[in-house]
């Protein structure tokens, strides 16, 4: 899972719960299901905050982005 | 009186001397139109001057040749001064030329035109040809007379338009027998000094075409034409062309007005120098105004503004998916509990313990076999009868057989 991208890791959470939701399963396929669904989760939501966390240091390390000075080649 | 035979020789000779000795034709001016005119290998030129009813031969000796100041032309009108004499080889006279002038337009004016003519052949006058004069020199040589008005004028005009200039005054002969090559060497000397010359004024004032002669003289306008410095040419006044003016590369029509095109105003270089500033900044600030309003714009983009707002889209995205995924687990967890729950009751239904405690009893003979009908038990059999809460060890005491069998449809 580590090396799946966040589209990825969601389209498989997207196919778990299409499992979960239309096929006749036992219960320990279910909660094997449900692991996984939740660990797809679990790793799309860290993506997610890491995603955010880079957002804001890249905010932080820019600052505003600073009004240009003109040259002054005038006397 | 007998008369003497006399030889070809003697009368020719005698002939000579007649004519020699005559005090009119010993030394004689005559005018007439040159026809036949020809140069021969040894120097001497040969022509026939005529009018219209007559022709006389004339002979030029080489020396003299050399001193004309025009060159001789067909159908040039010209007044010529020699003697005449008798060429005894072949016993016709002729007239011994020492001398020729223009009899219409003055000699001067001759030989101007024809240098010019030849110059100009030569391509001493080609535009091409011209160097352009340095917008400011460094140092500028003055060529003419250091006693002149000329040098006076260049000077003061070039000092108050442009201070600082460095300029070389090189003297020189402006008039008479020896000025052209004066010139010549001074043009010569510019281009070697010691200091880079970057533009020469060649020039002296007004004066008559006698005067000015030198800058018409071959010598200078060759000096002028090798020259590798450019030369402004500035010789007497407006109306006075000479050669200098068209072999130079600019021609100044006095040498007052040399100083203003040697130099510029220092006043207007300023001005053009602060107007290239004021471009340089104006053009420089617009291209940033620009460059900054595309930034400005890209900065004011959706994503740069809100950067996070794509992150919490994706976010509200995998919440509902979240809690699409309980909510089924937990579904599936009810589902699965009331499956069991239904499971358990049907069992529940199936519990003989159930029955017992609704009152019902089993009955058992004593080997422990279910009695299940009056024909398994005999009178004064021994019967296990169990309860909920234990059992009865009974005796049949009676049978009685009834035509109905009790609830056996029900189980």
């Amino acid at each position: 899972m580590e090396k799946m991208n966040y589209e990825e890791a969601l389209n498989k959470l997207e196919s778990v719960i299409e499992q979960l939701e239309s096929k006749e399963l036992s219960l320990d396929d279910s909660l094997k299901l449900f692991k996984e669904g939740i660990d797809l989760y679990r790793f799309c939501n860290k993506k997610l905050n890491e995603a955010e966390k880079k957002v804001m240091m890249i905010i932080e390390e820019d600052g505003i982005i600073k009004d240009i000075p003109f040259m002054d080649l005038e006397d | 009186m007998k008369i003497k035979t006399l030889t070809v020789s003697e009368v020719n000779d005698y002939i000579k001397r007649l004519l020699i000795s005559d005090p009119i034709l010993y030394n004689i001016y005559i005018e007439g139109e040159i026809s036949n005119y020809k140069m021969h290998s040894s120097g001497h030129a040969y022509f026939t001057l005529k009018d219209k009813d007559a022709k006389i031969s004339c002979i030029i000796f080489k020396s003299n040749v050399d001193m004309l100041k025009f060159i001789p032309e067909d159908g040039m009108q010209v007044i010529v001064r020699g003697y005449i004499s008798v060429y005894e080889k072949n016993g016709i006279y002729q007239l011994y030329v020492d001398d020729m002038s223009s009899a219409g337009m003055g000699d001067l004016y001759i030989a101007f035109q024809q240098l010019k003519t030849t110059l100009e052949k030569k391509g001493y006058f080609d535009p091409e040809m011209k160097k352009s004069i340095p917008f400011i020199p460094k140092r500028v040589g003055i060529i003419t007379s250091p006693t002149g008005a000329a040098v006076k004028d260049i000077i003061s005009v070039i000092n108050r338009r442009f201070p600082g200039i460095e300029l070389y005054v090189f003297p020189v002969l402006v008039q008479g027998e020896h000025a052209a090559q004066s010139i010549k060497n001074a043009i010569e000397l510019c281009n070697n000094y010691e200091k880079k010359i970057d533009v020469i004024i060649l020039g002296r004032g007004g004066g008559s075409i006698e005067e000015l002669w030198a800058f018409n003289e071959l010598i200078v306008a060759e000096a002028i034409f090798k020259s590798d410095i450019p030369i402004i040419s500035a010789v007497g006044h407006e109306t006075d062309y000479t050669i200098s003016d068209f072999v130079a590369d600019v021609r100044a029509h006095t040498p007052s007005s040399a100083g203003e095109l040697v130099v510029p105003k220092v006043e207007n270089v300023l001005e053009i120098l602060n107007n290239y500033k004021k471009r340089l900044a104006i053009s420089i600030n617009m291209k940033l105004s620009y460059k900054k309003e595309k930034l400005d714009s890209i900065k004011d983009n959706y994503y740069f503004k809100y950067p996070l707002n794509h992150i919490y889209d994706k976010r509200q995205y995998l919440d509902l998916t979240y809690d699409n995924l309980i909510k089924l687990i937990k579904q599936i967890l009810r589902e699965k509990n009331q499956e069991l729950t239904n499971r358990i009751s049907l069992l529940n239904n199936l519990n003989p313990l159930s029955i017992f405690s609704r009152g019902y009893s089993l009955v058992m003979d004593e080997r422990g076999s279910n009695v299940k009908s009056i024909n398994d038990v005999k009178e004064n059999d021994i019967l296990n009868i169990g309860l909920i809460d234990g059992s009865i060890v009974a005796r049949a005491i009676r049978i009685i057989k009834e035509e109905k069998s009790f609830g056996k449809d029900e189980l």
